[in-house]
């Protein structure tokens, strides 16, 4: 059954609530809507506990929505077939150690009904790509955490996947490391223009770099869903001029306008320009002040977060 | 893959070792006795295999799929387009490829054993008694992933115990108590419960007698019956449940 095939994942009034025992329950994720483009590059962003990476395994149909339906690629989730659009890179990759790199790419492409040279020809590019060409004999045991991700990223792409899913891909590595795997979404982003890349993450500084839309997660529900560069004009940019005028005085101005009349009277004035710094709002500072974001997911449409 | 992941099992070759040690026990513990010393030997030994395969049943199963959903690898699998059935018909079959294996190494050894003690064996009785032990292996190892998918390892194999031990008992609690047949709630219970009792040649086996055919045909049909239910059941259990790794 078709449905929805112009967005990649579309989940509608999904709700998670967990038992935890004594006819107790939690709600994971309440009542979440949300529709993910095509070729999006989407960082779902939130705290822990927020409910990002269990509407991360709704979407993979590894836990059953206690609400609403999911969609990805226009199909029904946990429809098996959904899941040969997906390249799934987990929060902690971990494989069968007494397999070797290439080993379990060949059984992770055979489970995609990949064979033969085509196998043979996709592993060898890939282990290419993520630069462990040298190390795909040898058994995963001896695996850094760094290489472990690498190759996770690797069994994701053995698909060329129309849909990419990564939870934490940046999470326990060291800055090189990080840098590593930001560096290889980016280029994946350019090699695969057209796949969708939803990832999770709470490094911010990952997100702002490598995404162009941020769903925000708080307690379970979308708090907003939009592009980065809306997210960070709240309060818009800001400039700093410093002037030399009984001494240096620095005037904040907050906007280009405002910037530009104040350089013409200064000018006009003989007053002596120091210097112009620049200075937009960090998605830290846009996520975590509150009543500031810009859209309330629930009141918006996805045409207007495309805008 | 499930093959080669048994045989880099620990567990796997804790399990061999004690199956080793089971055949010798058995051996010398038939020569404990005074008389139709070769006959108590013979059954003993082939005591030894099937208590081997139990154990093989209950825990390679409840490792299988404890190490999959522990460790994570699962999610791996499960984000291709396998069905969780076939996932776990994957596992079912692998075990059982292996369970197969050791039996037959484990009956050239009795065989072995047998000739260096001059005790004689009927060679199609004891294929038909190690055939019987398999298949009760098939349906031991269907009752395992019921309990393997549903609950913690330690409860799955206390429950699995339990239902070896009552499979093999319903009988003779009938034979006690004849009133049983008539009751309701002990038919539904025995209903429920896999006859395995029906897989026991053994003392057939050690005076050298064996099966028609057609007896081992019919018990062959029940086996893959019984395992087949309590697969479906196992299977629609574990597509259901949420998997968190």
């Amino acid at each position: 059954m078709n449905k929805k095939t112009e967005v990649d994942i579309a989940i509608q009034d999904v709700s998670k609530v967990f038992s935890t025992g004594f006819g107790k329950k939690k709600t994971g994720v309440n009542h979440l809507s949300l529709e993910v483009p095509r070729g999006q590059v989407v960082g779902l962003l939130g705290p822990n506990g927020s409910g990002k990476s269990t509407t991360i395994k709704m979407i993979l149909g590894f836990l059953r929505p206690s609400q609403g339906e999911i969609w990805v690629c226009g199909h029904k989730v946990p429809d098996k077939i959904t899941r040969s659009f997906i390249g799934y890179l987990p929060e902690n990759p971990r494989f069968p150690k007494f397999l070797t790199g290439r080993a379990l790419l060949t059984f992770y492409g055979r489970l995609l009904s990949l064979t033969g040279k085509k196998l043979e020809n996709r592993i060898d590019f890939l282990l290419d790509l993520v630069n462990l060409k040298g190390a795909s004999d040898e058994r995963v045991q001896g695996y850094s955490k760094g290489m472990t991700q690498r190759l996770a990223i690797a069994q994701s792409l053995l698909n060329e996947p129309r849909l990419l899913i990564f939870d934490e891909p940046m999470s326990g590595l060291d800055p090189l490391g990080r840098k590593d795997i930001r560096n290889l979404i980016s280029l994946i982003h350019s090699e695969l223009p057209q796949a969708t890349i939803f990832f999770s993450s709470h490094i911010l500084e990952d997100v702002e770099q490598l995404c162009s839309m941020v769903a925000l997660l708080r307690k379970g529900e979308l708090k907003t869903f939009c592009s980065i560069e809306e997210l960070l004009k709240v309060e818009g940019q800001r400039f700093e001029v410093a002037v030399s005028s009984n001494g240096t005085q620095v005037h904040t101005l907050t906007s280009t306008d405002e910037l530009l009349n104040f350089l013409n009277q200064s000018r006009a004035n003989g007053v002596k320009i120091m210097g112009i710094s620049s200075h937009r709002n960090k998605l830290e500072e846009a996520l975590f002040k509150d009543g500031n974001l810009p859209l309330s997911a629930q009141n918006k449409t996805l045409p207007e977060a495309r805008n | 893959m499930t093959i080669k992941e048994l045989l880099h099992e620990r567990v796997f070759y804790v399990l061999g070792a004690f199956a080793l040690v089971a055949l010798c026990l058995s051996l010398l513990l038939g020569e404990l006795t005074y008389t139709e010393q070769s006959k108590i030997s013979l059954d003993f030994l082939l005591a030894g295999i099937q208590i081997s395969n139990l154990l093989f049943s209950i825990f390679m199963g409840i490792t299988l799929l404890n190490r999959e959903l522990n460790l994570g690898w699962i999610a791996m699998v499960l984000s291709k387009p396998v069905s969780r059935f076939h996932f776990l018909l994957g596992k079912f079959l692998g075990q059982l490829s292996i369970q197969a294996i050791v039996i037959l190494m484990m009956g050239v050894l009795l065989v072995a054993l047998c000739k260096l003690n001059e005790i004689q064996i009927v060679p199609l009785s004891i294929f038909q008694s190690l055939l019987l032990t398999f298949l009760e292996g098939l349906v031991m190892t269907a009752v395992v992933y019921v309990f393997a998918v549903n609950m913690g390892a330690l409860i799955a194999a206390a429950a699995s115990l339990s239902i070896f031990a009552l499979g093999n008992f319903t009988e003779g609690a009938i034979k006690v108590n004849s009133d049983l047949e008539q009751n309701p709630v002990w038919l539904v219970f025995k209903s429920l419960i896999p006859n395995l009792k029906l897989f026991n040649m053994k003392s057939l086996a050690s005076y050298g007698l064996f099966l028609e055919w057609h007896q081992v045909g019919i018990v062959a049909l029940y086996s893959f019956v019984c395992a087949s239910m309590y697969f479906i059941v196992a299977s629609l259990c574990f597509s259901r449940r949420d998997i968190y790794t």
